[in-house]
């Protein structure tokens, strides 16, 4: 197997576990399945490569330069790209149970999700604001109910 | 009664938060370090498995996999012995502190160790860099204050068990964590002083001893470093073996064998020292 079929068949995991998210129900099940089952096999996959080739890629954190010469690596270049699938995906649980708590409908939740998958911290971000925004609004009804009941 | 009344609610309180006090506190941090050793394990086997490179001849993940291992089994050890100490002792701030520094610098010690497995490093007897030199020097400091650690938990125990608690299983364990401490203290020691745990013999690691790793051409320190250190679980199997097999609970049977194990480390000890190897006829 070449990096890119490995890179191929962690792409098609992690649609598939996006999709699962976006449009099945989620019991406990499918969000344990996802983040033991799918992210911590992605995260295995990670440490594997770092492990093996992070320090003889010649790379570092601490420059652009730095991180260039660390992607040019192969390797590790597919370690970043699953560093990115898991990390997505297990933001886009979180989210997930938080709207869910909230009473947040799915239709709205399913674009930030998907913006949470194509582009992690935007849509993160989106529904950071979002959640705030509901916040100010269930804050301002009760605040409106109150004043009716007293007047 | 007052005073119970009122420690209740914070009771409650602090089941969800760190409880300084528990008398279980020192041995839930000793099993939490051996769990960490445990999950480690998986991903060390992926750099075992799966990485080509060779540090001084054999992968590199070797080392910190033989250490995880061999952390794990001792701080389970602690944690198990640790239950037949005075309840009161064991949450006393001594014992407490003693096993959570000891539980940290083993974290630090396998970190380090990774990391230089990562970069196909030596981490051991590595004065190639100024910051490697440093790097293994604080890490045989560590290790010497994990091993005195274990020497003072032995000696707790030894002063104040459980009440119940066998003489048989009260010297074994405390005798056990006395010995592995003392002993590893200064068969260690003695290593880190000569710089390197080869005493004569071809450096070549091809066969080497199974598992282990001890050289079979020339005298091997880490025979007998393993026989010191593991003193801890040897003595106390035992002493439960014993209990069981033959229905005695005396101290004495336990202390005999102790002695024989004592014995038999130093006669290995030596026979590394004037360049034997463990396995002579190999």
């Amino acid at each position: 197997m070449s990096w890119d079929d490995a890179f191929g068949a962690a792409n098609l995991a992690a649609i598939a576990g996006w999709a699962a998210l976006v449009l099945l129900p989620r019991p406990r099940l499918l969000r344990d399945g996802l983040r033991y089952g799918l992210i911590g096999a992605l995260a295995l996959a990670y440490s594997g490569l770092v492990i093996v080739y992070f320090a003889g890629s010649g790379g570092g954190f601490g420059s652009i330069g730095a991180v260039r010469t660390l992607f040019a690596s192969d390797p590790v270049l597919l370690a970043g790209w699953l560093h990115y699938l898991a990390f997505d995906l297990f933001v886009g649980i979180w989210i997930a149970e938080q709207a869910d708590a909230l009473g947040l409908s799915r239709w709205l939740q399913a674009p930030i999700l998907v913006a949470t998958f194509m582009f992690g911290p935007l849509g993160l971000v989106v529904f950071l604001l979002w959640k705030s925004a509901n916040r100010a609004r269930t804050v301002l009804a009760e605040t409106a109910l109150a004043e009716g009941v007293k007047s | 009664m007052t005073g119970i009344a009122h420690a209740s609610p914070s009771r409650a309180v602090s089941a969800y938060t760190l409880d300084v006090n528990s008398e279980g506190q020192a041995q839930s941090v000793t099993l939490q370090l051996a769990a960490l050793m445990l999950a480690l394990l998986i991903p060390t086997a992926l750099g075992v498995l799966f990485d080509e490179r060779l540090t001084n001849g054999v992968n590199g993940w070797l080392k910190p996999m033989k250490f995880e291992a061999s952390l794990a089994i001792h701080f389970g050890t602690l944690a198990l012995l640790l239950g037949l100490m005075a309840p009161a002792v064991r949450a006393g701030r001594l014992i407490r502190w003693s096993m959570l520094t000891a539980a940290m610098l083993a974290a630090l010690e396998v970190a380090y160790i990774m990391v230089q497995a990562g970069r196909a490093r030596a981490s051991h007897f590595n004065n190639a860099t100024r910051l490697e030199e440093v790097a293994y020097a604080l890490m045989g400091l560590g290790a010497a204050t994990i091993v005195i650690l274990t020497f003072i938990a032995g000696l707790m125990l030894w002063r104040h068990p459980r009440p119940g608690v066998t003489p048989a299983m009260r010297i074994a364990a405390a005798g056990g964590l006395m010995f592995s401490g003392l002993a590893t203290l200064v068969i260690a020691g003695y290593m880190s002083q000569t710089g390197t745990h080869a005493v004569g013999g071809t450096p070549s690691v091809t066969g080497a001893l199974p598992l282990v790793g001890w050289s079979t051409t020339g005298g091997d320190l880490r025979a007998p470093h393993f026989f010191a250190t593991h003193a801890a679980q040897v003595v106390p199997l035992f002493a439960l073996a014993w209990e069981r097999l033959k229905g005695n609970s005396a101290a004495s049977p336990v202390a005999v064998f102790l002695a024989l194990y004592a014995a038999f480390t130093v006669a290995v000890f030596v026979q590394a020292l004037v360049g034997l190897p463990f396995v002579p006829w190999r």
